[in-house]
């Protein structure tokens, strides 16, 4: 009913949340010979990665839902949301397209994959735990915008363990017997695009504002978005918030930023609003030198509603864009693959990616485990990459330490889509890796909340088996 | 000076918009005693059509405004009128918002049907190409500068049809005096025709005009005119030139608050709640002109017996038991939500079934009691429970005492604008340290935890134990309901309800007895959200915001307000019959988006709820036992094959489904069957009826040729029994 349409506008606000750390990549060494692998790939090949799926000889049942046949594995989204019918729909597609690709080539190790897909329609994260406890081996590729708890207490009771697309709450993002492919912590921030303008818009840094929804997921991006501008010696002369549920109009923010002399803004919501916003300061006439978002905004609605509006946004993006998806094999095989298994799926989405991504990092885990594939085996393993790329999808990111990657690649939105901007030198195939790009935040964020933990259940890692 | 030109500007655009939003829902007020909630939704409905037309089918500019401004606009208006409008003659104010809210809630669903939100879409403003238009040191958009030239041709246009035109004088002349009017040959149907019509084309063109600046979003474009109420309101809902004058108000507070406001975490939020705070204000200093004469109410409720208040309290706990004896976990952790909504749809009962007072905010005061459960009942300590309860109903009260003057749809919105404050500014806030010493964490910035409540160490932390510590809850709170309503505060206030002046004439004090209702709901309902926040866990604003509460209200007047079963049912259609109907596939999933609203809709037929029907149905199978005993039976033995594992949760719910219409059905068949018996009978007797009993013997049929001759159904009449 009413809430929902006030809600989707909400959520929507909330993945950014997620969205804006989630692919604040960008560590260390360069995985860059990856992206310009030889292509000659057979069944089971992805990207730079051999073998992810094929034929093998099982006979063990070692672990609930794994069988000599078969693996039984959750995955979980939103789509079902009232408000918003077809929310991260990609998170399903993609496990749909990987399960049928990873299947045709002899599945995992000989096991083939059993897709349990649960549709927690945003309100139902905890039901939908609780039915993956009973059945299942493993969570691969899931997403939910409240994935809090009790639903990760849930999860941690019955030591199910994950490997998510993403992770929304700070309970969530936090939480234990969690392996994020694209890691997220919360006292980490990329600030990739922020060293970017640092060195192009010198003279803006010393005004610049930032900008949220009044809901807590954004207000706490937002808190660290502006301990990392001071960090880096910016002056942020301005915090405003807007109106989650939304505004009437865009133009008294305008006004305020030209009437304080703003220069750069760093803004953390939902393209829409950005669009909005950036329409009512060309309305008045006022240009930023810049406006850094999250990689929520790699979306074509930003540029379809703020059309000439749009310019100097910039964001950081942890995967190749899919502007590149022809010169690098791994992203045009995703593509591929979609066309194949699902046509009329969500293929242009960026968390459609790291869906993938974090299928492969099952995959390859589970691989390694051979026929004794436990929950504790999958698991450790799936911690010992250090330098995962997810085929050459992605930045290079430190699973095992799950420390945010120093690699990214900076787009510039411009009416005519979405570009690397001018200045931007990749030092590694597509990324440019800078041990600066990641910057360690000191403040205190713990009045939002704090990860689930295996202690708060009586549990220890020792009991994962 | 520049910097408050700028603002001014951009203060009056947004005034604009404002206004003339806000002069079609007191046209519409004015002339048909009917506070629109919905007239948002039909800005918003008319944007998406204009869309669809401008953008979607390339329509030119002047045809897609020409048909939805003059021909879609007015028509939906007519048929609201017609159709929805007409039908709440003579009902109490609850009844007459909750359609208006139900209509809000259809219209957002219907276009969420039609036009898909995971598709984006956006209308350019009014000559976006032109160069903006100079005015001394600021710039003025043709956008800007049409809405404000728009809003100036509305007031002129309305000053003209009220003034220059018979029937704009025929209107005048019935918001003065109706009666008077209709007894001088107005009429009124037509007049509230036009008055409708005219209301959607406003709504339409603020609809248009505030789609390019705020995005395309049903809910979003239906709820901005929470801020053209406050409008309406210092327009003290008749006079338009008022209505403007507040508008300019908001216009401005809005746009100075957002120039001037120092940056500080505690007051971002003050600007966005700026509209729900000047509509409080507002309502507590001008003076509320008296409601419209009150026409005498179609409604009744009749007082509970205990014996009904006991079978309801063992039904709601025998209920649980099947829940949670029969649902999975995963399956638990959802309709558990059944008991925490029904508390606070039960909260509604005392202050607004019985009293009369309209409160919008009860989700606000649950969430009071959920934060003072999350902040100090980490160790699940019983006693913070009462503490939540408490604190709720001590805020309550204070609620309350600004609001004893007010009564209505003024109180609805003061009630609306307290919930809105919280929503948007006070939850957001920062951890507050008071004296250094106490620090309130509200809602920790949005979200905070919850711990599961202990008693004597035996923790309520699964799903299963959670519904029976609910449903305990739920009975007793609703034997306590029952116990007011029977009591003799109960009767005052009863005796409130049907007339305040009536009561103070008698000495009653209206204060004391206001506040004490107002305390007594809050209470409840902060002990549901205490309760709630202890089963979440995990709780967030978004669980207690305004617009989450507005289904409360709905389900709780399509039941029947009145009524101590009003909690169950609330709580089962929303959280148990909704949610089914929807797992049934996608079409019934939009279908269960629609269907509250159009139950609501049709409270203008059957203001007394649908518990009165339900209520004489069982009436009717409790009186005859053996036909009790067969339905128990019944009920006993699809629970027991259940428990069996015969079959599984679907075919049961199935079964249950089946066996409950099967019995309710043949409850209104035999009734059927005796009416007809009567009616085609033989004459019985040789005297007229009226002196049956007193000259000839009576017997039992003779009820139903005193019904037939009062035309009487026999529904109503074992509802007045």
């Amino acid at each position: 009913m009413k809430r929902f349409g006030l809600l989707a506008g909400m959520l929507a606000i909330v993945l950014v949340g997620s969205a804006c750390s989630r692919t604040s990549s960008a560590p260390p060494p360069a995985a860059g010979t990856t992206t310009s692998a030889p292509t000659a790939s057979g069944p089971g090949d992805f990207g730079t990665l051999k073998k992810v799926c094929g034929p093998g000889t099982p006979t063990s049942s070692p672990a609930q839902g794994v069988t000599p046949s078969a693996i039984n594995i959750a995955t979980s989204s939103d789509p079902g949301f009232v408000g918003r019918r077809g929310l991260n729909q990609e998170i399903f597609d993609a496990g749909e397209v990987f399960t049928k690709w990873c299947n045709a080539a002899g599945g995992i190790n000989g096991r083939k994959i059993n897709l349990h897909e649960y549709d927690a329609a945003l309100f139902n994260y905890d039901a939908q735990i609780k039915k993956a406890c009973a059945t299942d081996f493993f969570m691969v590729g899931n997403g939910n915008v409240f994935d809090n708890n009790p639903g990760q207490r849930d999860r941690l009771r019955c030591l199910l363990p994950e490997i998510p697309t993403y992770m929304v709450t700070i309970e969530g993002r936090g939480s234990d017997l969690t392996v994020q492919p694209v890691p997220n912590q919360i006292n980490q921030i990329a600030v990739g695009p922020l060293n970017y303008v640092t060195q192009h818009f010198p003279a803006a840094t010393k005004s610049v504002a930032t900008m949220t929804g009044n809901i807590s997921a954004t207000l706490l991006v937002d808190d660290q978005e502006a301990e990392a501008a001071t960090d880096l010696g910016w002056t942020v002369k301005k915090r405003i918030q807007y109106n989650a549920a939304g505004e009437t109009t865009w133009v008294p923010f305008a006004q305020q930023l030209k009437d304080a002399g703003i220069k750069g803004l760093l803004y953390t919501g939902e393209p829409q609003n950005c669009a909005l916003l950036m329409k009512a300061l060309q309305q008045i006439g006022y240009k930023l030198d810049f406006v850094i978002v999250a990689a929520n905004h790699y979306d074509q609605n930003l540029i379809k509603d703020g059309g000439s509006a749009i310019h100097n946004i910039f964001m950081a993006v942890g995967f190749v864009p899919f502007e590149d998806a022809s010169k690098n094999p791994a992203t045009q095989q995703y593509l591929d693959e979609f066309a194949k298994y699902k046509p009329n799926g969500k293929s242009h989405a960026a968390l459609g990616l790291q869906t993938w991504s974090a299928w492969l990092l099952f995959a390859e885990a589970a691989d390694k485990c051979g026929d004794n594939v436990t929950r504790r085996c999958v698991y450790d393993q799936a911690l010992t990459f250090t330098d995962w790329t997810g085929g050459g999808l992605n930045a290079p990111q430190d699973v095992k330490d799950q420390t945010a990657g120093n690699c990214g690649i900076i787009l510039e939105a411009s009416p005519t889509g979405f570009a690397e901007p001018v200045g931007f030198k990749a030092n590694s195939g597509f990324f440019d890796c800078d041990p600066k790009g990641v910057l360690t935040l000191h403040g205190d964020y713990s009045k939002y909340g704090k990860g689930a933990k295996l202690s708060d259940v009586g549990k220890t890692l020792a009991d994962l088996k | 000076m520049d910097k408050f030109l700028t603002f001014t500007v951009v203060g009056l655009s947004t005034s604009a918009i404002y206004a003339v939003i806000a002069s079609g829902l007191v046209l519409t007020y004015t002339t048909t005693g009917v506070f629109n909630f919905a007239h948002g939704a039909i800005g918003m409905l008319s944007a998406f059509t204009y869309w669809q037309l401008r953008v979607s089918w390339g329509w030119s500019t002047p045809l897609a405004l020409g048909v939805v401004l003059l021909v879609l606009a007015p028509l939906l208006g007519v048929l609201l009128e017609t159709v929805v409008m007409r039908g709440l003659q003579g009902t109490t104010e609850v009844t007459k918002i909750v359609v208006s809210i139900s209509l809000l809630a259809a219209m957002i669903s219907v276009a969420n049907w039609i036009w898909s939100p995971t598709i984006d879409r956006s209308i350019a403003p009014f000559f976006a190409a032109k160069n903006p238009i100079k005015v001394f040191s600021t710039s003025v958009t043709w956008h800007q500068a049409i809405t404000m030239f728009v809003a100036i041709f509305v007031a002129l246009a309305l000053r003209f049809l009220l003034y220059r035109t018979r029937i704009g004088i025929a209107m005048r002349a019935s918001v003065d005096d109706h009666s008077l009017a209709t007894l001088n040959g107005a009429r009124p149907a037509r007049i509230a025709m036009l008055a409708w019509a005219t209301g959607a084309i406003l709504a339409a063109i603020g609809g248009i005009l505030i789609a390019h600046g705020s995005g395309m979003d049903t809910g979003l474009l239906s709820l901005l005119i929470v801020n053209a109420y406050a409008a309406a309101i210092i327009g003290r809902l008749r006079s338009l030139p008022l209505t403007f004058a507040g508008a300019v108000v908001i216009g401005l507070t809005d746009a100075y608050l957002s120039a001037y406001t120092p940056s500080s975490p505690y007051l971002a939020g003050l600007r966005i709640a700026s509209p729900a705070i000047v509509l409080f204000i507002v309502l507590l200093i001008i003076p509320n002109p008296r409601l419209r004469g009150r026409a005498r109410s179609r409604e009744y409720f009749p007082s509970p017996s205990w014996s009904g208040a006991l079978a309801l309290a063992v039904t709601i706990i025998v209920g649980a038991t099947v829940l949670a004896t029969t649902l999975s976990a995963a399956d638990a952790t959802i309709y558990v939500r059944i008991f925490p909504f029904a508390i606070f749809a039960l909260s509604l009962v005392p202050l607004t079934g019985f009293a009369g007072q309209i409160s919008l905010c009860q989700l606000s005061f649950a969430a009071i009691g959920a934060s003072v459960w999350a902040q100090w009942g980490n160790h699940g300590n019983p006693l913070w429970m009462l503490a939540a309860a408490l604190v709720a109903a001590i805020i309550g009260a204070l609620v309350a005492l600004p609001a004893l003057r007010l009564s209505g749809i003024y109180l609805a919105l003061a009630t609306a604008a307290f919930a809105v404050t919280l929503d948007r500014w006070v939850w957001t806030l920062p951890p507050i340290t008071i004296f250094g010493k106490v620090t309130l964490n509200l809602f920790q910035t949005g979200s905070a935890s919850a711990t599961a409540l202990k008693l004597f160490g035996y923790s309520f932390d699964t799903a299963p134990r959670q519904i029976m510590l609910l449903a305990v809850t739920l009975a007793l709170l609703t034997l306590l309901v029952v116990w007011i309503r029977r009591s003799a505060f109960g009767r005052r206030l009863l005796a409130m309800r049907d007339s305040e002046a009536a009561c103070a004439t008698l000495g009653m004090r209206l204060v004391a007895t206001k506040t004490a209702v107002f305390a007594i709901s809050a209470g409840m309902a902060g002990l549901g959200g205490a309760l709630y926040a202890s089963q979440l866990q995990s709780i967030q604003t978004g669980n207690f915001d305004f617009i989450t509460g507005l289904p409360i209200l709905l389900a709780a007047v399509i039941g029947g307000m009145a009524y101590a079963g009003t909690g169950l049912f609330s709580g089962v259609s929303l959280q148990a019959g909704l949610p089914l109907i929807s797992q049934i596939g996608p079409f019934f999933s939009n279908l269960s988006g629609v269907l509250p609203g159009l139950a609501g809709i049709g409270l203008g037929r059957n203001p007394n709820g649908a518990i009165a029907d339900l209520r004489d149905a069982f009436g009717r199978v409790w009186r005859d036992r053996r036909i009790f005993a067969a339905v128990m039976a019944g009920e006993l033995l699809i629970w027991v094959l259940r428990l069996a594992h015969v079959y599984k949760n679907w075919p049961f719910v199935g079964l249950e489904v089946v066996w409950a219409l099967a019995w309710l059905l043949s409850v209104a068949a035999t009734d059927r069957l005796a009416l007809q018996r009567a009616e085609r009978g033989p004459v019985r007797h040789t005297v007229p009826l009226e002196w049956v009993g007193v000259t000839e013997a009576w017997d039992a049929d003779d009820v139903h040729d005193l019904d037939r001759h009062l035309a009487v159904t026999e529904a109503e009449l074992h509802g007045v029994s």
